[in-house]
C-alpha cells in the first residue's frame, strides 16, 4: 500500500457534498454494471428493455449521469434488483419475559411515590 | 529525461506519474499544487470531484468505463458532479491520464481551460501529447518484451524501469 501526503491533504479538504455526490454516482454506475454482468445481459439488450439508445446506457455506466428517481425505479424493475436502498426503521421486536409470580389486583397494595426532584413517579406493589 | 514515480497503490490499482529530471515533483503532484487552493468555487468543485474519483478508483481499480477517451490509452477523468450553472469564462478543470489496465494508471498533468476543444489549448495539448508519446513508447516495449497489457507483473516492471 502506498499513499501520497499531498493527495491525502487534498482529499481531506474535499467538500463533503461533492465527495458524496461523486461516490454515489460511481456506486450507482458500478451497481448497474455488476447487475448486467450477473444477469449476462449486454448493454444493447438492456437498452432495448429500457427503451433507450445503447450510447445512453454506455454513458450511464461511466458514472457521470445524474439519474432521476423514476429512472432508478425503472432500472430496478427491469433488472429485478434494487439499485439504491434507503435504510428503513427496523421492525419492532418483542421480547417475552416470563413472570414467575403474579400479583392479582385484589392482592396488590399500591404505593405511589412522586419524586420532587425530577417529577418521575414510581408505583410499588406490595402484598397485603 | 525522467521516470515514473509510484504515487498511490492499493490491492486494486497502482497509480504512477511521470517525474522529469530537474523537477521536484511529478506531473500529478504539480497538478495538485497548482489547483488545490483555487479561489473560484466552480474550479474548486471540479478539483474536489477529480480527487474523489481518484480516491474511489483506489477501491475499485481503474475501470475503463470511468474515463473519457482522448485517443488510444490517453483518457480524461470526467467530473462526476452536476453544476447548477457553468460559467464558461471561468473554464473547466481537466486532468489527463494513461490507462494501461484496470490495475495500472499513469496520472498526467492538467489545467483549467476555457477552450472548447483540447486542440485549441496549447497547455492541455502539451499534457495530452506527452501522454501519447509515453503510450507509444510503452506499447513498443511491451511488444519487444513479448508480453501484454493484461500481465500486471510484467507491465509494472516495465513502468518501474522505463526511462522517459
Amino acid at each position: 500500500m502506498k499513499k501520497n501526503d499531498l493527495f491525502e491533504q487534498c482529499l481531506a479538504n474535499v467538500d463533503p457534498e461533492v465527495k458524496e455526490e461523486v461516490r454515489l454516482n460511481m456506486d450507482i454506475a458500478n451497481r448497474i454494471y455488476d447487475l448486467l454482468k450477473a444477469k449476462k445481459m449486454t448493454q444493447r439488450q438492456f437498452a432495448a428493455l429500457m427503451g433507450k439508445r445503447e450510447s445512453e446506457i454506455s454513458r450511464w455506466l461511466t458514472g457521470s449521469h445524474g439519474f432521476t428517481i423514476s429512472t432508478l425505479a425503472k432500472i430496478a424493475a427491469v433488472l429485478g434488483e434494487p439499485i439504491v436502498q434507503v435504510k428503513r426503521q427496523p421492525e419492532m421486536k418483542y421480547v417475552f419475559v416470563p413472570i414467575n409470580s403474579f400479583i392479582s389486583p385484589t392482592e396488590k397494595f399500591d404505593v405511589l411515590c412522586t419524586s420532587k426532584a425530577n417529577g418521575n413517579s414510581t408505583i410499588s406493589y406490595k402484598n397485603k | 529525461m525522467g521516470k515514473f514515480e509510484l504515487i498511490l497503490e492499493t490491492d486494486m490499482v497502482c497509480m504512477f506519474s511521470p517525474k522529469y529530471d530537474g523537477e521536484e515533483m511529478s506531473e500529478f503532484e504539480n497538478f495538485l499544487l497548482a489547483n488545490n487552493a483555487h479561489v473560484h468555487p466552480q474550479i474548486k468543485r471540479s478539483f474536489d470531484a477529480i480527487i474523489t474519483a481518484i480516491d474511489k478508483m483506489r477501491e475499485t481499480g481503474a475501470c475503463e468505463r470511468y474515463f473519457r477517451p482522448e485517443g488510444g490509452n490517453v483518457k480524461a477523468i470526467p467530473l462526476y458532479i452536476s453544476f447548477v450553472r457553468v460559467n464558461r469564462k471561468v473554464g473547466k478543470l481537466r486532468l489527463y491520464c494513461l490507462r494501461l489496465s484496470d490495475k495500472i494508471l499513469i496520472l498526467g498533468g492538467g489545467a483549467v481551460t476555457t477552450a472548447q476543444k483540447n486542440e485549441d489549448d496549447p497547455v492541455l495539448l502539451r499534457f495530452i501529447d506527452d501522454l501519447r508519446d509515453i503510450d507509444q513508447r510503452i506499447k513498443r516495449i511491451v511488444k519487444q518484451a513479448d508480453t501484454n497489457f493484461e500481465d500486471f507483473v510484467a507491465l509494472k516492471r516495465i513502468i518501474e524501469t522505463i526511462t522517459l
